[in-house]
């Protein structure tokens, strides 16, 4: 019988009988018991339920490695580890400047990364995903594996989801999620440009300085008649033909008034007939997102919170993020957009000497080519 | 002897500058023409931003093949005509050189006179916005001479210094590639294009902006 067992495991039992000999028995107490059990329990449970996390994810097809950086879940894949916890840092940071302990709320939402279609290390794409209340992905996408592309993807996402909390006044505002990061000097110039070259006559005032038409524009002014307010004839026309969708068919005379004879009666009773959801503001989104980023850099920590907590208007809850009036707030947003140069870079005394330099180096590379070959 | 070796490669370019030159002269007109009917300045500025690429490409074409139609006769018979004749090598490079950069001249006088008489019919330029059709064309002009410079180079120099420029590019894909298989995101391939096209490489001239309508 003894042939079975190694010989390792002989002097180990041998060591053993020898110990017992030495040491006398004695019964475990019920009171040890319980304690050792006690002590077990937490570590048993906490292994439990975390292989059966791993068999359920394995089960769906999901990454099995947990990333975890602040408010930020990031199920991946191993050999995607270190990425998604730099990618990670980087989005908890910006969510956090922007949303403080708002953000918290995404410490129950799961964000996946894995290499697509299941394939194994090398370079390429990588796909990012979120699971879903049913623990299904959802809204994959294929991003370059660079740690600020990937911590984009969540800080935009994260904001996406963080702004379900604002009110619906102020979604509707904002057309789109609260801008995660601060203004950069292209998106400034970009609504520079919008204002700058707009037919409606209010962007053209609020350029030449008059801050009520500013406000007006922006839609944080209180407009009893938005249609007649915001918009010049040919301005309701093109609402009217962007939002026909939304018009019944018994308005299809009106529609047609509108749209075929520019009769601007019949072009204001249509714009009237659209949901107040859908007549947007004369400036457009990326104007609206520069006011509320300036709104939230000027009222610095606490600002989300304050907005969050402010009544259901949006200059209301401009006012209460930024901690300045109305008036104050648009007149920054004014000078900032006006203040930044349009310039022109098609051609700059930098890339003309820049080009020469080239040129000649070329150049004297080929005078010093051999004649003979 | 300028005067002689001018002739012979005009008559090896002239059809190819010609092909150029109605490309250059079509392209400012068609990308005014394609975009009368935009519907904001902030759009059409975008419109402007995409043509940009095509006036780089064509710049590139442009250089490439007067340069290459320099030394093609002097490759097809095996330089022997320059050897024959009674000047330094550098001055004959200069020579061939100086030729092919004037044949560059008619293609950038079409962008231009082509941007000139597309931006100067009215409405086409909506308030708030200008046109830039002498900064087009003198972009146009460096990187059609960068485009030049570059690949009269390459053509000038030996079998051995082009395998050594070929193999360095061939170097950097393989680099790329074993980097990124092994799992490593060092993207060797991205930094190297950074180096090529952003200021002040020697490719940057054909990146960035390139509007003839813009702010």
């Amino acid at each position: 019988m003894y042939k079975h067992i190694s010989k390792s495991s002989r002097v180990l039992l041998a060591v053993a009988l020898l110990h017992a000999g030495v040491r006398p028995l004695h019964a475990q107490t019920q009171a040890e018991y319980r304690a050792q059990i006690a002590r077990i329990l937490p570590i048993w449970r906490l292994q439990r339920a975390e292989a059966k996390q791993r068999d359920s994810l394995q089960r769906r097809g999901l990454p099995t490695d947990t990333v975890r950086v602040d408010m930020i879940t990031i199920l991946a894949e191993a050999s995607l580890d270190g990425l998604a916890r730099r990618s990670a840092a980087q989005a908890a940071v910006e969510l956090r400047d922007r949303f403080g302990s708002a953000a918290d709320s995404l410490r129950s939402h799961l964000f996946t990364l894995k290499r697509p279609g299941g394939r194994v290390g090398g370079g390429g794409d990588v796909t990012v995903g979120e699971v879903n209340a049913l623990g299904q992905t959802r809204y994959t996408e294929d991003v370059r594996p660079s740690a600020e592309l990937l911590a984009q993807t969540w800080a935009v996402r994260g904001a996406q989801l963080l702004t379900g909390q604002v009110s619906p006044a102020l979604r509707r505002w904002l057309s789109g999620s609260m801008p995660v990061g601060d203004m950069t000097r292209n998106s400034v110039l970009g609504v520079r440009i919008d204002v700058a070259t707009s037919p409606s006559p209010l962007a053209r005032s609020c350029y030449s300085g008059d801050i009520l038409a500013c406000e007006r524009g922006l839609g944080v002014a209180d407009e009893a008649d938005p249609i007649r307010g915001w918009f010049t004839a040919t301005e309701r026309r093109v609402l009217v033909s962007r939002a026909a969708y939304l018009l019944r068919d018994a308005d299809k005379p009106l529609l047609d008034a509108c749209l075929q004879h520019a009769v601007d009666s019949a072009c204001t009773a249509a714009a009237e007939l659209i949901p107040r959801s859908a007549v947007p503001p004369p400036f457009g989104p990326n104007a609206r997102h520069m006011l509320a980023q300036l709104a939230m850099r000027m009222g610095g920590p606490g600002a989300y919170i304050r907005m969050l907590a402010a009544p259901d208007t949006v200059s209301a809850q401009l006012r209460a993020a930024s901690g300045v009036s109305t008036d104050s707030l648009v007149r920054v947003w004014r000078s900032t957009v006006a203040g930044t140069p349009l310039e022109n870079t098609t051609m700059t005394p930098g890339l003309a000497m820049m080009s020469v330099f080239w040129v000649a180096t070329c150049g004297a590379l080929a005078l010093g080519s051999s004649r003979w070959r | 002897m300028f005067k002689s070796i001018l002739k012979a490669q005009w008559k090896w370019t002239r059809l190819a500058v010609l092909v150029c030159v109605l490309g250059a002269f079509a392209m400012p007109l068609m990308s005014v023409n394609s975009n009368l009917d935009t519907a904001s300045p902030g759009m059409l500025i975008s419109q402007m931003q995409t043509w940009g690429v095509g006036y780089a490409l064509l710049a590139g074409a442009v250089g490439l093949l007067v340069a290459w139609l320099a030394w093609a006769a002097d490759h097809r018979g095996h330089h022997v005509y320059a050897l024959a004749l009674p000047v330094a090598r550098w001055r004959y490079v200069l020579m061939r050189f100086g030729a092919g950069a004037l044949f560059l001249v008619p293609v950038v006088i079409a962008l231009g006179v082509s941007a000139l008489l597309a931006t100067r019919t009215p409405g086409v330029v909506p308030a708030g916005l200008q046109a830039y059709p002498v900064a087009l064309t003198l972009r146009f002009a460096f990187a059609a001479l960068v485009a030049f410079a570059i690949f009269f180079a390459i053509s000038a120099a030996s079998v051995r210094a082009a395998g050594v420029v070929l193999g360095a590019i061939c170097a950097v894909l393989v680099a790329d590639f074993l980097t990124s298989a092994a799992g490593l995101h060092w993207q060797i391939g991205m930094h190297a294009v950074d180096i090529l096209m952003v200021y002040p490489g020697i490719l940057s001239v054909f990146s960035g902006r390139w509007t003839l309508i813009d702010v």
